[in-house]
């Protein structure tokens, strides 16, 4: 006999679990089937098995190790004025201001305006002479960046995006939580003998964590995979000094039409960000909630 | 709820996010290949049967054709009006249209065509002839169409984009080659040689209020005319990559110059900005295509058309022309209702007056010989002056190897331009960055 109540959960999640493996199991098994095939435009109706000979291709390229280097630091830059401003906007909203609201929706705004456009429109602001960057840069006597020109400049002008970009989700998120953090505990605190900044450290912050945890994790993946902000900045061509790992397997897969090759590296981008999710979480303890 | 528990959703989670955003980024490629490697042939196999079911009840066939057309210039009714004529006169075959951007025109095409799916015909820019070729996404045509049809078309034009000898693509519209286009009010007349333009050019500089020259300093096909006015080529004759030469270290020079040491352009300018300056009076000479011709009648700006001049030290710039083709879907090899279809509808397409109609609209030429001898293109002042400027042009190789070339070109002439590194020493590094790029292509 069949124990119901063994069954029954299955096959309440049984939909769910259907529409993962459809949407994420077969995608990512077809994707690390083609990462051992040599499929490229020479043998694209016809790839054959190749092992690991993408992988050994992939890791025994110098440019593999600068490209990750500075995928890290570009996570870690944005993810840092990010999660730092988005705290501090939300903070800010969360008192009481007047046109609190107005406020709010301007803070938004960034998050309404499609990225594509976006995008498109900061590029044209870092123009040199043209963009209203240079003019405001000029007028403060800095001259001579060729923000578009120079790939440094280039890379720190996709920061720049990519941080307007991601405020307001940050601040979204922290305001939604700080929101829930009830009255009475700073009222407590208070009480105790807490001062100001205690508050925010012994209070604010733990009770946050849960929220703000999976936030993170989620604006890591993001901003690690962040292809539109470097392949628009770039005009569809980032230089080699400005490439991260995501626009590398882009431009190998929608260029080159090395199919092979980027779905390997695709893999590889999914090994260290799962690794990364994981660890993350464990670190901050993030899955555990606050009363238990 | 158990702490163990949470932990493993959120891990579950986590993981599901990471995976669902590498793949948001490149599974969409993977997934649409899918079937690759046996379901073609079933697919076919299938509709097969299903076309000659479909003759004998006389359904109508329907075929798929994808246009990468600026939506602007070619709008819905231009287009519903152009294929009604077809559509009348066959009233079994039925037309679909879809519109793709020139970027994802060549990405859908690989990998639907792959999966043993996409159009029937896609229209494309020629140089995407070596790619489809090269990875069996394009019919190979010489037999496929008949002697009398290619006997209407230039032969010269139909020659310039075969690839390794063979016709995959049949071109229907040239032109896309950048020319001298001067401001009028500025410049009553183009000047002969390059010197003269720069003499001009400074003559009328008074940044950022007006400039001599203008053009879009992003892309380098707008610069590669010098390449071959110095007598270079960006590939030799066994198809290898040739960036390291005297002449691409003359062409360098000679744009570096312009912003440089003779202050003529501004320092930068993509084609946004290039556009603009010119549209707005603010510029005397610009480097653009016929693509550029109906914003300049929209902006009223009273311009003149003329061949790049002469370089000082070398001959007539040479710029790349490009011609829209053609390209057919390997699966109607295996599917004769449908081939007829499209062959009924490639043909009436490649007629005089269709091609005609459709090279009015960007100011191109035609390739179907009754068309050339149209009014049309003997007379009409900017197909002239194309042509003219074709006279010189040579037609963008089309091997795959030219995306390296292109993406080296384009990152490493911003650096020249930046000041960064010294056009003396920049085609070694061109070629060095487009040989290391072409590796990505997976040739073995």
């Amino acid at each position: 006999m069949i124990d119901r109540n063994k069954v029954t959960p299955y096959l309440l999640i049984a939909p769910a679990v259907l529409v993962l493996l459809f949407m994420v199991g077969y995608p990512l098994v077809y994707g690390i089937n083609l990462s051992f095939t040599d499929m490229s435009i020479y043998s694209f109706l016809n790839p054959s098995y190749i092992g690991f000979e993408n992988y050994t291709a992939i890791f025994t390229d110098p440019e593999l190790y600068t490209t990750t280097l500075r995928t890290i630091i570009w996570t870690l830059i944005n993810l840092i004025a990010t999660v730092s401003s988005g705290f501090l906007f939300a903070l800010i909203l969360n008192r009481k201001l007047p046109y609190k609201n107005a406020l709010r929706v301007l803070m938004m705004l960034p998050w309404a305006v499609p990225q594509y456009i976006a995008v498109l429109a900061w590029r044209n602001m870092f123009q040199t002479d043209f963009g209203t960057v240079d003019i405001l840069l000029n007028k403060i006597g800095i001259t001579g960046i060729s923000w578009l020109g120079d790939p440094f400049w280039t890379f720190i002008a996709c920061i720049i995006t990519n941080i307007w970009l991601g405020v307001p989700f940050m601040m979204l998120v922290t305001l939604g939580a700080l929101q829930s953090v009830p009255g009475e505990l700073y009222e407590v605190g208070e009480i105790d003998g807490v001062k100001s900044w205690q508050k925010h450290w012994m209070i604010t912050i733990p009770l946050i964590k849960p929220v703000m945890t999976p936030a993170i994790v989620i604006s890591t993946v993001w901003t690690f995979n962040m292809v539109s902000v470097i392949y628009m900045m770039t005009s569809r061509t980032a230089d080699n000094e400005t490439q991260i790992l995501v626009s590398r397997v882009y431009r190998d897969a929608f260029t080159y039409f090395n199919y092979g090759k980027a779905a390997a590296f695709s893999v590889i981008i999914f090994i260290i960000l799962a690794i990364f999710s994981s660890s993350i979480i464990k670190a901050m303890k993030g899955g555990e909630g606050v009363y238990d | 709820m158990s702490k163990k528990l949470n932990r493993v959703l959120s891990l579950i989670l986590a993981v599901v996010f990471g995976v669902a955003m590498v793949l948001g980024a490149t599974g969409c490629g993977a997934k649409q290949d899918a079937k690759t490697a046996d379901a073609p042939k079933a697919e076919a196999a299938a509709s097969d049967n299903k076309s000659e079911v479909k003759k004998e009840e006389v359904k109508p066939v329907e075929i798929v054709f994808s246009e990468f057309d600026d939506p602007n210039v070619f709008k819905e009714d231009w287009w519903k009006e152009w294929l009604s004529g077809f559509e009348k006169a066959n009233p079994n075959i039925r037309i679909k249209r879809i519109h793709n951007n020139d970027n994802d025109i060549r990405t859908n095409w690989q990998n639907q065509v792959a999966a043993g799916q996409g159009p029937d015909v896609t229209f494309a820019p020629h140089d995407s002839i070596g790619l489809f070729a090269t990875a069996g996404t394009a019919l190979e045509l010489d037999n496929f169409f008949s002697q009398d049809f290619y006997s209407q078309l230039d032969k010269n034009a139909l020659d310039a984009y075969k690839f390794k000898g063979k016709i995959y693509g049949i071109p229907y519209r040239l032109g896309n080659a950048v020319m001298l286009i001067y401001n009028k009010k500025l410049v009553p007349e183009a000047p002969k040689t390059m010197d003269e333009l720069i003499a001009k050019a400074k003559e009328l500089t008074n940044a950022p209020k007006q400039y001599g020259l203008v053009y879009d300093m992003v892309e380098p096909y707008f610069i590669m005319g010098y390449l071959g006015g110095y007598g270079g080529k960006v590939l030799d004759d066994d198809g290898k990559i040739t960036l390291d030469t005297d002449a691409m270290k003359k062409m360098t020079q000679l744009v570096y110059d312009f912003k440089y040491t003779h202050k003529i352009t501004p320092k930068e300018a993509n084609s946004d900005v290039a556009n603009n300056l010119f549209k707005e009076g603010k510029a005397a000479f610009t480097i653009c295509g016929p693509w550029l011709f109906k914003q300049l009648d929209d902006a009223k700006i009273e311009y003149g058309l003329a061949p790049i001049p002469k370089l000082a030290d070398g001959d007539m710039p040479r710029p790349y022309s490009g011609a829209k083709v053609m390209i057919l879907n390997p699966g109607l090899a295996k599917n004769k209702a449908k081939a007829e279809a499209v062959k009924k509808f490639v043909e009436y397409c490649n007629g005089a007056e269709q091609q005609l109609k459709m090279a009015k609209m960007v100011s191109e030429i035609p390739t179907n010989l009754k068309a050339l001898e149209d009014p049309y293109v003997k007379d009409d002042p900017k197909v002239k002056a194309l042509s003219e400027q074709l006279k010189y042009a040579v037609p963008q190789p089309n091997v795959p190897e030219m995306r390296a070339i292109w993406d080296a070109l384009k990152s490493k002439v911003a650096l020249v331009m930046a000041g960064k590194l010294k056009p003396e020493e920049a085609p070694k590094v061109f070629q060095s960055e487009a040989e290391k790029l072409a590796k990505n292509l997976g040739k073995k």
